[in-house]
């Protein structure tokens, strides 16, 4: 069923009886050609496009809770491609591209909100790094704008610009950067996958991959064997226990990352800002939440729970920011699951084995990513080989010695 | 403008009237009163509209599972909004604004949205707003962003400030109920250091909203003197107005202490609110239960609230939620609520009970009043029209009831919030309270926290 | 994890004191092995769910660094050792 206003006006008038359920609950079957696992944001694009792109739709995706019930279900929904590197500019530049066409590919209203992303700069060094990166992106045909402090203070008067131990001194600008709405993006790919074909099997845990020959033949599940052609891994925070089960060793530590939603307010906060001086980022849903986050817990955690210290750490950033902050209540928060890379920058390759693929270490920058990462895994996977906008997202290139460091922080995952 | 306050009775401080507003008008109430409450007291039964349809809603609990009374207190810099009316402690010169209506609570231009509810259902925009393009950004989302939200924030540098602090014990006691009080009470004679922390401003919990008794006297009664021997021991620490939000790893706890907020000129040397950092070697969750309302056609309307609320509104508040009275229950809380508002002169219209036959031993005693069993309520007509006084029943049975009608729902389950936050809600059963069986009132004590 | 730490010099302190280093089970290799011995060394992590071992400086104490074994699911801390007195399990090269 086509979605549009007047699906809305037809079934409304009979009673909204005639809903279908947005996609099918299949029996796992036997054998497919593209086993997905994992049924995240990453994992769904990856089966749409292999469906609508590459006409390849016997496809499943697996997934161990509900689909979208991991770090797609609950993040702060920031998509922007301001980049420096090489290595990352064009492949999110391309994710924007796909976002912002994206509602009328999958019908369906994901509420791309291309508002307009602040990163503040708070000292000269910070200024030239951003003027540098501006530059960058501008070089790779990105919008990119240096704007000085009274610009920002007519965007966002709110911020504390009088009292600051770290004075606002500017900012870097990318307006046709914006937020998503999350559950949607799962959804609507969820959707448009299953409608071309796909089975997306949920409630369906992998335990084991079995191999012969040195090639995948299968997975083991809680739903019994399902044997696959090729085999592709989106399974994120727990890629290590499910690559261990084909022997990878992989640059992944599991570290958790909290989120906070404040209750509902009516507008107050029109962009995307980052905080310079801390590591803090702040947006406001259409429903009204002010939704906010800041780093990772620093330790190697699969509980999908933080700790006080981080909460705490939070809420100071946020109101040195914003003072008008403190009156708020957070009205729930989580903790996520990161595969955190050993050079903040993920990993879309071909592994060892033949036929697995692997894409991971999207640290807790993988939502922005997802519309490209689905692309650019589903083109290494019906063709064999890197679309050209993910090729430095290599594997080996730690080997190689091609980190894509883009905060320079060395092989330490908890500080990307 | 009736007033519902009774003549006596409640743990109000009658001696000491309190002045507030609510969106203008000045209503008074007593020292000890919510603003839910004093807005009850003075007949003031509409408090909000909800968030997308702006339907009418009145208070529908008396603590902080509230979902409908939120408002907006204070002004300026201090305006903080989204108050939960049922837990803000009344104070003199106290100012609440209602949200999210315009131009007034009363009349509010968004309950058009109501009529057209059959096209605006759940997550209608992820099927539409798509074409054309453009539009979503200039036109939809920003009309959809202001439709959104509940109360303005005021985005102005706050004037006070708030502190943080560590606390250490042998046993922190979550809930100044009659669990949480016996259970501090025996710790704390045995010498142990004990924190107790409630939410409210009053200890006692559930024993502050019922007319029972406690070894022959009222149980409010019984409550104050288990506080003022706590009070009296070295060893024991009470927060009151201190919410335990979060527990963490290590028996470390997270709270909010509402130092000031109830203060009407509030103190520079102090600070407005205080985090804690509370480890603790043990704790006790007495969290008690919350009512969970029964779902029926209508059960959103003001007048609609939970049995225990309505019986902490007369036996704490000393207010009665109405002069006549219907209600739906499925349980004793019901027949226990009819006896306490009869008890206090409220009239009680109807009891009806969902259940074929009411095993209640209380059920006889309220044989004065029409009650009918097997009945399902299915509400008065949803929104326009139709009468609103009558209660329709299963089968075409109609209950006419004269006058203004609140009906009152029952049902109860554990609190489980606090639980959750270590992720063990649905393994407690596997997880012994070994080495506390003393202290343990409610079962419910553990030494650490254990993942199965 | 962990709200608290036992310092084996400082005894029981809040974990805002200690920064968090990283794996601890990795042995630094020999100036002199191979490239694919650094690489294992440098990148190449178990990440195991469960027993964990993690370096903790603890920068606001004695400024020690600290081997942390805990299981990084449930949080429970089973040692600190100081990281002088730190065994790996295995041998590596």
């Amino acid at each position: 069923m086509r979605y549009s206003a007047y699906s809305i006006f037809k079934e409304a008038l009979s009673g909204n009886r005639m809903w279908k359920p947005a996609w099918r609950e299949p029996q796992p079957k036997p054998h497919y050609d593209v086993i997905i696992v994992g049924g995240g944001g990453h994992g769904l694009a990856t089966a749409y496009y292999l469906a609508k792109e590459f006409g390849i739709t016997n496809v499943a995706v697996l997934e161990k809770g509900y689909l979208g019930s991991g770090n797609v279900g609950r993040n702060t929904t920031i998509i922007r491609s301001n980049y420096l590197l090489e290595g990352n500019n064009p492949f999110y530049e391309f994710s924007l591209k796909l976002w912002e066409g994206l509602e009328r590919d999958f019908n369906y209203n994901a509420m791309v909100s291309q508002r307009g992303i602040l990163n503040l700069f708070h000292s000269d060094g910070q200024r030239d790094a951003h003027a540098r990166k501006g530059n960058g992106m501008r070089i790779h045909g990105v919008d990119a704008e240096l704007l000085d402090r009274e610009q920002v203070r007519r965007k966002a008067p709110y911020l504390n610009f009088d009292h600051a131990r770290f004075p606002i001194m500017g900012a870097l600008y990318q307006k046709r950067a914006g937020t998503v709405r999350h559950d949607a993006v799962a959804w609507g790919y969820g959707r448009g996958a299953d409608a071309r074909g796909v089975d997306l099997i949920q409630h369906c845990e992998v335990t084991g991959i079995r191999r012969e020959n040195g090639l995948v033949v299968g997975v083991e599940t809680t739903r019994g064997f399902i044997g696959c052609n090729k085999l592709a891994l989106a399974a994120a925070g727990n890629t290590t226990t499910v690559g261990r089960m084909a022997d990878l060793e992989l640059p992944i530590e599991t570290h958790v990352l909290q989120a906070f939603v404040s209750e509902g307010l009516k507008p107050v906060v029109d962009h995307v800002i980052t905080y310079g001086a801390g590591h803090f980022y702040i947006s406001q849903s259409d429903k009204g939440g002010l939704v906010f986050g800041a780093e990772i817990d620093f330790y190697s955690s699969y509980a999908q729970r933080g700790n006080l210290q981080t909460v705490e750490h939070t809420m100071e950033e946020g109101v040195s920011l914003i003072p008008g902050l403190s009156r708020a209540k957070v009205l729930r928060s989580w903790g996520g699951v990161m595969d955190m890379s050993m050079d903040g920058s993920p990993i879309i390759d071909r592994t060892p084995i033949d036929n697995l693929y692997l894409n991971c270490g999207w640290c807790y920058g993988g939502f922005k990513a997802t519309p490209a990462s689905g692309f650019c895994f589903a083109h290494l996977i019906a063709k064999n080989e890197t679309h050209h906008v993910s090729r430095f997202m290599r594997l080996d290139r730690f080997e190689r010695g091609y980190t894509i460091d883009e905060a320079g922080r060395g092989p330490q995952p908890n500080l990307h | 403008m009736t007033s519902y306050r009774l003549g006596s009775g409640g743990a109000i401080n009658r001696g000491q009237s309190l002045s507030f507003t609510f969106d203008g008008p000045t209503y008074k109430g007593f020292e000890g009163d919510t603003l839910a409450s004093a807005l009850l007291a003075n007949d003031q039964m509409l408090m909000a509209r909800s968030f997308k349809y702006h339907r009418p809603r009145g208070v529908v609990t008396a603590g902080s599972a509230e979902p409908n009374a939120l408002m907006t207190i204070g002004s300026g810099a201090r305006a903080e909004p989204n108050a939960r009316a049922t837990v803000v402690e009344l104070y003199n010169g106290l100012a609440a604004t209602s949200q999210n209506r315009w131009p007034s609570l009363k009349r509010d231009f968004g309950a058009v949205n109501d009529l057209f509810s059959p096209f605006l259902g759940a997550g209608f925009y992820y099927k539409t707003f798509m074409w054309p393009g453009v539009f979503w950004e200039k036109l939809y989302e920003p009309l959809i962003r202001r439709a959104a939200g509940l109360g303005k924030i005021a985005m102005q540098a706050d004037p006070d400030r708030y502190e943080k602090s560590w606390a250490h014990c042998d046993l922190l006691v979550i809930g100044a109920g009659p669990a949480g009080l016996m259970a501090a009470l025996a710790a704390g004679r045995a010498g142990v250091r004990v924190i107790l922390a409630d939410e409210g401003f009053r200890l006692g919990g559930s024993l502050l909203s019922e007319s029972a008794a406690v070894g022959g006297r009222p149980a409010a009664e019984f409550a104050a003197e288990v506080v003022e021997e706590l009070a009296s021991l070295p060893n024991v620490t009470l927060m009151p107005r201190t919410t335990v939000f979060g527990w963490y790893d290590d028996m470390v706890f997270g709270a909010v202490e509402r130092v000031q907020k109830h203060v009407a000129s509030p103190s520079p040397d102090l600070p407005m609110e205080r985090l804690w950092r509370i480890v603790a070697k043990q704790a006790i969750l007495a969290a008690g239960a919350e009512e969970r309302p029964i779902v029926f056609g209508g059960n959103d309307k003001p007048g609609v609230m939970t049995a225990g609320a309505a019986r902490t509104y007369l036996n704490r508040y000393g207010v009665a939620v109405g002069g006549k009275v219907a209600i739906f229950t499925n349980g004793g809380s019901g027949y226990r609520t009819a006896a306490d508002l009869v008890a206090q002169g409220v009239d009680v219209t109807a009891i009806i009970d969902a259940r074929p036959q009411s095993a209640d031993p209380d059920a006889g005693k309220h044989s004065g009043h029409p009650q009918r069993f097997g009945h399902r309520h299915e509400g008065p007509a949803p929104h326009r029209g139709a009468d609103r006084r009558a209660l329709r029943l299963r089968g075409g049975d109609r209950l006419r009831c004269a006058g203004d009608v609140r009906r009152l729902v029952t049902d109860r389950a554990p609190d489980v919030p606090t639980r959750r936050q270590t992720g063990l809600v649905g393994r407690e059963t596997g997880i012994p309270g070994a080495g506390c069986g003393q202290c343990l009132r409610d079962g419910r004590c553990r030494r650490r926290p254990r993942v199965a | 994890m962990a709200s608290l730490i036992t310092c084996p010099h400082c005894g029981t302190r809040p974990k805002e004191e200690f920064s968090i280093r990283g794996a601890a089970a990795p042995k630094r290799p020999s100036p002199t092995a191979k490239d694919e011995a650094w690489h294992r060394y440098v990148y190449v992590r178990d990440n195991p769910k469960g027993r964990y071992e993690e370096y903790w400086h603890h920068e606001a104490g004695c400024r020690r660094f600290l081997v942390v074994e805990r299981d990084n699911l449930t949080h429970e801390v089973f040692g600190v050792t100081d990281a002088s007195q730190f065994k790996r399990a295995g041998a590596a090269e």
